[in-house]
């Protein structure tokens, strides 16, 4: 009786090692890039920063407007926000930049930080409602500083060392892990991966402890203000008129039905707001407004459709979970009535969203701070060759890699900054008199003691599915990439 | 002077009562008071996350004795308890932050009281209703009626973003004094002992006994004049009451409060946690609440000792994979703790915890080495007998007996049978379990030792006894239908 | 005779509302076409339930995983591995959780066979979660997306091959369920009512010891019942998953299990059939619940937005009247 018991343990023990084998290469439906996907938008010489309209052939800005000159024209066309403070600052002004400003810190609390060693911490949901796949962001986590490492170069003499936790897409538990990242670990810096909330929950912490915190740039609410908060991307709100302006000009939302879908949180608030300010200020306007739970599930996606479709709507604004977007891009396909999606934000143009949603999401536009991974080699070659060099069984990396390569790059840039005496206080009064911080990849960033939400820019990504325009592998693409000159 | 009370008093029959010496009760206390210093030296020593770690052990052991009293005195499943504390926690964060203006300008202690307080009412108040429903729904059916209960307050209640401020969390300010981790970890600790105190002193008075015997047999109860509806809902009442005060410290412990945090899984896991401790134990849900609220982070080093060892292992180093392995190991222990050791973590510990109480120090449950095997046996029929059955007399023998020697023709099984029922059934209760004190007189029962089967089945309002499954014996040979019993067993 | 008068009744309100409402493209009659077929799925996962009560008297809590972790299994094998066609995939998902049934019932149903019945409903609730554990260990927690048995949208013309129903294209997808689910309760009632194997589970159930004394091994029935609810459980998920949303661990026990369960119980808990029009009932109450609280405004919002989740409260409350009013359910009978 109880040998027969031990046997049936040790029997469901072997299922669960071999099921667990058998998932542990998702890396294994991963294709390589296309050769010349590069070319994909119409080959050629494309200036840094600008990009061809692969239907006409124009030169195009963030906007999507042609480019009259070569860079400079798209000045100050986003300060129809109005919730940030000093947007529309231009590169051209020179001032705090010279290293011998009067009132800069000489010293400070330099903790994570040793003699050839700078330790930062990390958080973002491997597991909840949206989360990355954590092998992929494990390996991403520190690929760039192992990267600088092999060359030799070292950031004041310093390497810099990743530490990544897990905060489960939920608020409670990234303020708990960023606390044990700061206490336990005594990291540097901290920043966070993905995921609004939990971004602004752990900004709110690590401004109470005196921590810099850096991200891409989500919600403003509750974070603005912040003395050692830094957005690396251009927030929701200060994308709502671009996206509006987008739509305008590039989709014929004028004479279309729109809508937007929302996750009913306070913290997409200001987005919403932003978004109808700007669509008022293009003469566009909004025919359907629906904000659903952040419980919502796939009865409520097919209610949405539903009504999308006895509306009419064409163009819809959508800022949920990942997964609910998933939810309703099956249902829209069953349905037949796929919306033109536009949006915002990270995890949206995941590839692995794009590759769920298909076809569904065919078409679909959104503003990401980053190109699209399968375009990576465009503008970044060392990340294919970090991956290659790193993770030989990752073929070219994936897209949560990519995105942890610019994220630790930008930081590592900044962290250039103070010089050897590296503190905190240093840390942030120099990274917040930079102008035009530019690692070569995402947004261009310029901060002032006002403002730290350094980016106006953001690069248009769309999802192609197979059946759809070329190169069709159910992945992002970047559509349009930003000017150099901030606007 | 002889009272009334000191003569109905000794109700044990046992003679030779056992008393330690006093150097035995000094030794006792000393241990007592070591394992509390240690506790407190302990929360006072460590870095400021871990005393925030232990906030979270303190308050999940006041959620396994709040599940416990439903669940381990009153032998009720309640899955919808991330409901009971989630509600209170959310309206605890609220009265501190809309009413009481916390968020900008820091928080009183009184208003940090207050908001318990609210917050322990709404509990107990949510929890009357479910008490109320229980009188009519039970067993099965009010396990499911309560999970979606708890799953309406998941996805409806908590997302009311007006008053819980939707994904972004109503934030709750911890009370001037008691902002760091280490002074909240004690305040938490503090509440913890209260509830305990509650909870032992309530269990020994005359409420205790009721609630027990009404769990043990709600008709035997009744017929002690023992208002049984009133006991049901006062057990309820008191199990909301612990749950809103876990929920206002859960709030102020998290410095907000999020839908996330009652999840589904969450409240499955509370109810593990109280299985794994031992219904009914006091002691083995406090360490089994713990045990689940540490787990992961105890989990976390050895996961990454085990990920460093091998090459395929390495996926074990990710910081996800602890989530993951969490919910596998808890839901095995579980499952095993079920099945192999029904007392749970409380029975394990019990030696020690009687020896502390003031008997011997032994490995079997009361003490005398003559109810040894009866103990053993009790431990393997009592699979949750705490949730208040037991496998009753002779059929089931006789069921486990053709398990072993499986009798393969009809009129086989009819002998086996026909011995069963020759065989004098020995009488439910006192039989198993000779120097039981009758029912109603059951005192210090949240204390005994576990494994104990409890004499008469009645929880889950499907196992019928003995009796009425002779009575209803040919009657089902012949399908017939039962239809009375079914209705019945729904309803009540 | 029951069954026909409750299905009537039904069928006429829902055919009333239809007809009230017709070619109103923002009333009730798409969420109403909605309703029947998600209602359909329901009642495909309440037929494994109302099958283990009917054997065993346990609600089996763990029903919901079978089915995910089934569409995981086929996911691997369809799209992960891509080395098996889609129907072989779906039948090794059903072989194996069949087999995940029989290892369940062996080590945890068999040793609390003589348990009370909560007992065992928090085992298979651990077990449930359990599953869970496994999915998220072995799957990740990303979303995932099974493709349906047949295509709903034509490849050549992008069009929807289904019939459209008051605006809604019903998919094959759906249209299977339906199909399955009218199938499994009609010959499982035929199975419980005709066949000695069916008596002898019934009998097992009302009195194990009495059917083990005249010759029925309480084993096999057990084992036959528990292998029967895995199947019934990963056919449910296997089906639902690709109609339904996106692949994720525990998603049908959150999103699925209750709702089922109280079909089950609108059903009588112990009716095939039951379960049937208990699931219709319940994707009815849940569609319109839905449409009403979007289409009603207090003030200048709807309802949705002040009291989210209305398809859950919904739910909730028909599972509430149910069991205090009449809770042998609509087409509850003794076994």
């Amino acid at each position: 009786m109880d040998r027969k018991r031990l046997i049936g343990i040790v029997v469901v023990g072997c299922m669960l090692l071999i099921t667990a084998a058998c998932g542990q290469k998702p890396g294994v439906i991963k294709e390589a890039t296309p050769a010349g996907a590069a070319g994909g938008l119409g080959g050629g010489e494309i200036p840094p920063g600008a990009e061809i309209d692969p239907e006409t052939g124009e030169l195009l800005d963030a906007e999507g407007n042609p480019v009259a000159t070569s860079t400079g024209s798209g000045t100050s066309t986003g300060s129809g926000s109005g919730t940030s403070t000093g947007s529309g600052t231009s590169t051209g002004s020179g001032t705090g930049t010279s290293q011998a400003a009067p009132g800069e810190p000489s010293g400070g609390n330099s903790t994570g930080v040793g003699d050839d060693v700078i330790k930062i911490g990390i958080h973002a949901p491997l597991t909840g409602a949206a989360p990355v796949p954590s092998d992929s962001v494990e390996k991403g986590k520190d690929l760039y500083f192992r990267w600088l490492q092999s060359k030799g170069i070292k950031i004041n003499g310093r390497e810099v060392k990743v530490v990544l936790k897990n905060d489960n897409y939920n608020p409670s538990q990234a303020v708990s892990v960023c606390k044990e990242m700061v206490e336990k670990d005594k990291v540097f810096l901290l920043s966070g991966a993905a995921g609004t909330d939990q971004i602004q929950a752990c900004a709110r912490y690590a401004a109470s402890v005196g921590v810099p915190y850096v991200s891409a740039g989500v919600t403003e609410r509750g974070v603005t203000g912040l003395p050692n908060y830094f957005t690396t991307s251009a927030t929701y709100a200060d994308q709502g008129p671009l996206l509006a302006d987008y739509m305008a000009s590039r989709l014929g939302a004028k004479g279309e039905k729109n809508g937007l879908v929302f996750f009913d949180t306070p913290n997409f608030q200001d987005a919403a707001a932003a978004f109808k300010s700007g669509l008022r200020k293009q003469g566009v306007k909004l025919h359907y407004e629906k904000y659903v739970s952040k419980a919502a599930d796939d009865d409520e996606a097919k209610n949405v459709i539903g009504e999308l479709k006895a509306k009419g709507i064409k163009n819809v604004y959508v800022l949920t979970s990942p997964f609910w977007f998933i939810d309703l891009n099956k249902e829209c396909t069953l349905q037949s009535y796929c919306p033109q999606w536009v949006g915002v934000g990270i995890s949206m143009t995941f590839d692995s969203v794009a590759s769920a949603s298909c076809p569904g999401i065919d078409g679909a536009a959104f503003f990401s701070p980053f190109p699209a991974w399968s375009e990576s080699k465009r503008y970044d070659a060392d990340f294919d060759a970090a991956v290659r060099r790193f993770h030989p069984e990752e073929g070219g990396g994936d897209d949560f890699m990519w995105l942890s390569w610019i994220g630790t790059k930008v930081i590592g840039e900044a962290l250039k900054y103070p010089g050897r005496n590296l503190t905190r206080e240093r840390f942030v009064y120099f990274l917040e008199r930079k102008r035009g911080l530019n690692v070569g990849v995402g947004p261009r960033l310029s901060y002032s003691p006002d403002n730290h939400f350094g980016a106006r820019t953001v690069y248009v990504n769309d999802a192609r599915c197979r059946g759809g325009k070329q190169p069709a592998d159910n992945r992002w693409h970047t559509l349009v990439s930003p000017p150099t000159a901030d606007f | 002077m002889a009272t009334a009370t000191e003569v109905l008093r000794p109700v044990t029959t046992r003679e030779d009562k056992w008393r330690p010496s006093t150097k035995g009760w000094v030794a006792r206390r000393a241990v007592l008071l070591l394992i509390l210093g240690g506790i407190v030296f302990l929360t006072a020593s460590v870095e400021g996350f871990w005393a925030d770690r232990i906030a979270r052990a303190a308050i999940f052991a006041v959620i396994g004795l709040s599940l416990n009293m439903v669940l381990g005195y009153i032998g009720q499943v309640s899955l919808g308890h991330q409901a009971f504390v989630g509600i209170a926690a959310f309206i605890a964060a609220y009265y501190a932050t809309e009413k009481a203006g916390c968020e900008f300008e820091g928080c009183s202690m009184s208003t940090f009281i207050t908001s318990t307080v609210f917050a322990a009412l709404s509990g107990a108040i949510a929890a009357g209703v479910l008490g109320l429903v229980a009188l009519r729904i039970r067993g099965l059916y009010l396990a499911l009626i309560t999970l979606a209960y708890g799953l309406v307050s998941q996805n409806s209640i908590f997302e009311i973003s007006f008053l819980t401020r939707g994904g972004a969390g109503m934030p709750a300010v911890r009370p001037d004094g008691w902002v760091g981790d280490h002074a909240f970890a004690f305040l938490t600790l503090i509440f913890l002992a209260g509830v305990i105190f509650v909870d032992w002193s309530m269990m020994r008075s005359k409420v205790g006994r009721a609630i027990l015997s009404v769990k043990h047999s709600e008709p035997v109860a009744a017929s002690y004049g023992i208002n049984v509806t009133g006991y049901k809902i006062i057990a309820f009442v008191l199990s909301g009451l612990f749950a809103g005060v876990a929920g206002s410290l859960l709030a102020f412990r998290n410095q907000n409060v999020v839908a996330n945090d009652f999840s589904f899984v969450e409240t499955l896991t509370w109810v593990l946690m109280v299985v794994v401790g031992g219904l009914g134990n006091r002691v083995g849900v406090i360490i089994g609440s713990a045990f689940f609220a540490m787990f992961g982070f105890i989990l976390e080093p050895v996961l990454h000792w085990l990920g460093g060892l091998w090459g395929p292992l390495h996926f074990l180093e990710e910081a996800g994979a602890q989530a993951y392995v969490v919910i596998i190991v808890g839901a095995a222990l579980a499952i095993f703790t079920i099945i192999e050791y029904p007392g749970g973590i409380g029975q394990q510990v019990s030696p020690i915890t009687r020896w502390l109480g003031g008997q011997r120090f032994s490995m079997h449950p009361d003490g005398h080495g003559k109810h040894q095997t009866q103990a053993s046996e009790a431990s393997k029929t009592g699979v949750m007998g705490r949730l208040g059955l037991q496998r009753s007399g002779s059929t089931d023998e006789v069921t486990e007996a053709s398990d072993e020697t499986a009798p393969t023709s009809v009129m086989e099984r009819a002998t086996v049978m026909e011995q069963a029922t020759a065989s004098p059934p020995p009488p439910p209760a006192p039989a198993v379990h000779p120097d039981d004190e009758p029912v109603a007189h059951a005192s210090g029962s949240a204390d005994d030792p576990p494994g104990k089967p409890d004499p008469v089945p009645e929880v889950g309002g499907t196992d019928e006894g003995p009796a009425s499954r002779k009575r209803g014996f040919l009657g089902k040979l012949g399908l017939q239908k039962n239809g009375a019993a079914q209705q019945e067993e729904k309803t009540r | 005779m029951r069954t026909g008068v409750v299905v009537g009744v039904i069928a006429g309100i829902v055919g009333l509302i239809l007809i009230l409402g017709w070619g109103d493209v923002e009333g009730p009659n798409g969420s109403i076409v909605i309703g029947l077929f998600q209602g359909a799925a329901y009642g495909l996962l309440a037929v494994g339930l109302v099958l283990v009560y009917k054997g065993t008297r346990v609600f089996n809590f763990a029903a919901g995983e079978f089915g995910t972790l089934a569409a995981f299994i086929a996911f691997l094998f369809i799209h992960q591995w891509k080395v098996v066609p889609y129907g072989l995939g779906i039948l090794f998902a059903l072989i194996a959780i069949t087999l995940l049934g029989l290892f369940m019932e062996r080590v945890i149903v068999r040793p609390l066979m003589h348990a009370p019945r909560v007992t065992l409903l928090v085992a298979t609730i651990a077990f449930g979660l359990l599953l869970v554990g496994v999915e998220l260990f072995a799957f990740r927690p990303e979303p995932k997306n099974l493709h349906p048995l047949i295509q709903g949208i034509d490849q050549a013309t992008g069009q929807p091959v289904g019939p459209e129903l008051a605006g809604y294209f019903v998919s094959p997808q759906e249209m299977v369920i339906v199909g399955v689910v009218l199938a499994l309760a009609a010959s499982l009632g035929w199975f419980f009512s005709k066949t000695d194997l069916g008596l002898a589970i019934l009998a097992t159930s009302q009195d194990a010891f009495a059917t083990r004394v005249v010759g029925i091994g309480v084993a096999r029935t057990s084992q036959l019942i528990w292998g029967m609810a895995a199947f019934l459980g990963a056919l449910a998920g296997l089906l639902y998953v690709p109609a339904g949303g996106a692949l994720a661990p525990g998603v049908i026990t959150t999103q699925t299990l209750i709702p089922a369960f109280t079909a089950a119980v609108i059903g009588g808990m112990t009716s095939l059939p039951g379960a049937f029009v208990g699931g219709i009932v319940v994707g009815l109450l849940q569609q319109l619940a839905l449409w009403a609280s979007g289409h009603y405004y207090l003030g200048d919002q709807p309802w949705q937005q002040l009291i989210p989740g209305s398809a859950d409260v919904a739910v909730f409350a028909a599972l509430l009247v149910v069991l205090l009013a009449r809770p042998q359910g609509l087409l509850g009978t003794e076994a």
